[in-house]
């Protein structure tokens, strides 16, 4: 069963930290709109909050001279590239895969483990529904990529890279998926809606 | 002047209420594409929309806070929104004492140290004003956080109190605002029931005053349920009636 919650509404008595949750008083109340599901919260809303090792897609934005790149990848801030870090030079513009090295005490964040991607599309997807898009044992992606014939990179910042195969299919299956995240049986929805397209 | 306009009479006021009677209250999330959270509310006569953006890069940069995000409000009225003349567009005198206690009621209970050297904006647009715009603001304000996803510790309800002919009124129109003798806005949050905000215009005894604040702690419960509704109004079509609803 899920009950919805709303900031400042308590989970659940005794302490437990995860994301968007603080603790009062030995309990734990939640700090933004989600549900509870088997004793688990399930933030609905909110940005994305760079962790340490987090796979994110991002774009080029700014060339600091020889030091590095800023990366666009969905934050207020943002990311530090490291020259040092990429064998090839980049442009402005480049849509990379990167891995997120370190998150400083003042929201800096650091990039590492670089990967170009050729050009493609790039689009915004709901960071809270990112777990959804791959589905367990990434199953749901993989349909996707075998539906659509595309190259999908799912950024756990939100970004989603597509390139190669049918993009406007892509898309709209992805917005499905974004729309309907919380309901049970979608990977069967998005197989069916392959075939159909496919007819 | 009191003998112009009788602001009570017979224990019914001049739009028809009972003293401690709210006046209606409809909310709505989410009315905007583009901001990250909003909401909209007819409190009344009031008329007010609210977008909220954030948490974003500080604009200007040498005023970002390296520990946490900074939160600016920005509350304004529309030329149109009033008998009254609010003549061309911008800031006033009064409008920037607004931005600035709506700024102090959400830096309580925003989680704003998750989000160092950024900026959290609310805008805030009334469209039509017919008294205790602040209070309806900070009540929209909230639903736009909570729909934009901006951590918060707590929810705030706000609602005014006043003094007209001797009596106590809740939630004061316009017309007992300015021909009334005290004029006491007050935001509330839910969890702690912690003063978010408290400004005093005119005079009130002690025990009115206490008597004030309890007749604010019942109504903003009252309108805590409608801020709660109108999320769940825009969740509930999301998520499909998966979830379960409490009522």
């Amino acid at each position: 069963m899920r009950t919805l919650i709303l900031p400042g509404e308590k989970i659940k008595d005794g302490v437990f930290f995860s994301d968007c949750t603080y603790v009062e008083n030995g309990q734990t109340y939640a700090t933004v709109l989600g549900f509870v599901e088997n004793e688990r919260f399930t933030p609905l809303v909110g940005s994305y909050r760079p962790k340490r090792g987090d796979l994110v897609v991002g774009v080029v934005i700014d060339i600091k001279g020889t030091a590095g790149y800023l990366v666009d990848i969905n934050t207020a801030l943002f990311a530090f590239l490291p020259a040092v870090a990429t064998k090839i030079p980049l442009k402005l513009g480049d849509i990379i895969s990167a891995k997120v090295q370190e998150v400083g005490a003042g929201g800096e964040i650091l990039l590492t483990e670089v990967k170009r991607l050729p050009k493609g599309k790039i689009i915004d997807f709901n960071v809270k529904r990112v777990p959804r898009l791959i589905g367990k044992n990434s199953s749901m992606l993989n349909t996707l990529i075998k539906g659509t014939k595309n190259r999908i990179v799912v950024g756990a910042n939100g970004y989603v890279y597509l390139s190669g195969g049918n993009i406007p299919l892509a898309l709209s299956l992805i917005r499905l998926v974004e729309k309907k995240a919380h309901k049970h049986g979608l990977t069967a929805e998005v197989e069916r809606m392959i075939e159909k397209a496919q007819e | 002047m009191e003998n112009e306009i009788q602001l009570i009479k017979d224990g019914v006021r001049l739009d028809g209420r009972k003293p401690n009677e709210l006046r209606p209250i409809k909310i709505k999330a989410g009315v905007l594409n583009e901001a990250d959270g909003s909401a909209y509310i007819e409190w009344g006569g009031n008329k007010i929309i609210v977008g909220v953006y954030g948490p974003r890069p500080c604009i200007p940069k040498h005023e970002a806070n390296p520990y946490r995000a900074l939160i600016k409000a920005r509350y304004m009225m529309t030329p149109f929104c009033s008998k009254e003349e609010h003549g061309r567009a911008g800031p006033s005198r009064r409008s920037i004492e607004i931005s600035k206690v709506i700024r102090e009621t959400f830096e309580n209970v925003i989680l704003s140290n998750l989000f160092p050297k950024t900026q959290i904006d609310i805008f805030i647009e009334v469209m039509q004003a017919q008294g205790g715009t602040r209070t309806a603001s900070i009540t929209a304000a909230t639903v736009a956080l909570i729909d934009a996803g901006i951590p918060m510790k707590d929810m705030v309800a706000a609602v005014s109190v006043g003094k007209a002919q001797g009596e106590l009124l809740l939630d004061l129109s316009k017309e007992e605002d300015n021909y009334g003798e005290a004029d006491v806005p007050i935001a509330i949050t839910h969890r702690t029931k912690e003063i978010a905000l408290l400004q005093m215009d005119g005079l009130l005894t002690r025990e009115e005053f206490k008597k004030a604040i309890a007749m604010a702690k019942d109504a903003c419960e009252k309108i805590h349920e409608l801020q709660v509704k109108a999320i769940k109004e825009k969740y509930e079509l999301l998520s499909e009636n998966v979830l379960d609803m409490r009522s």
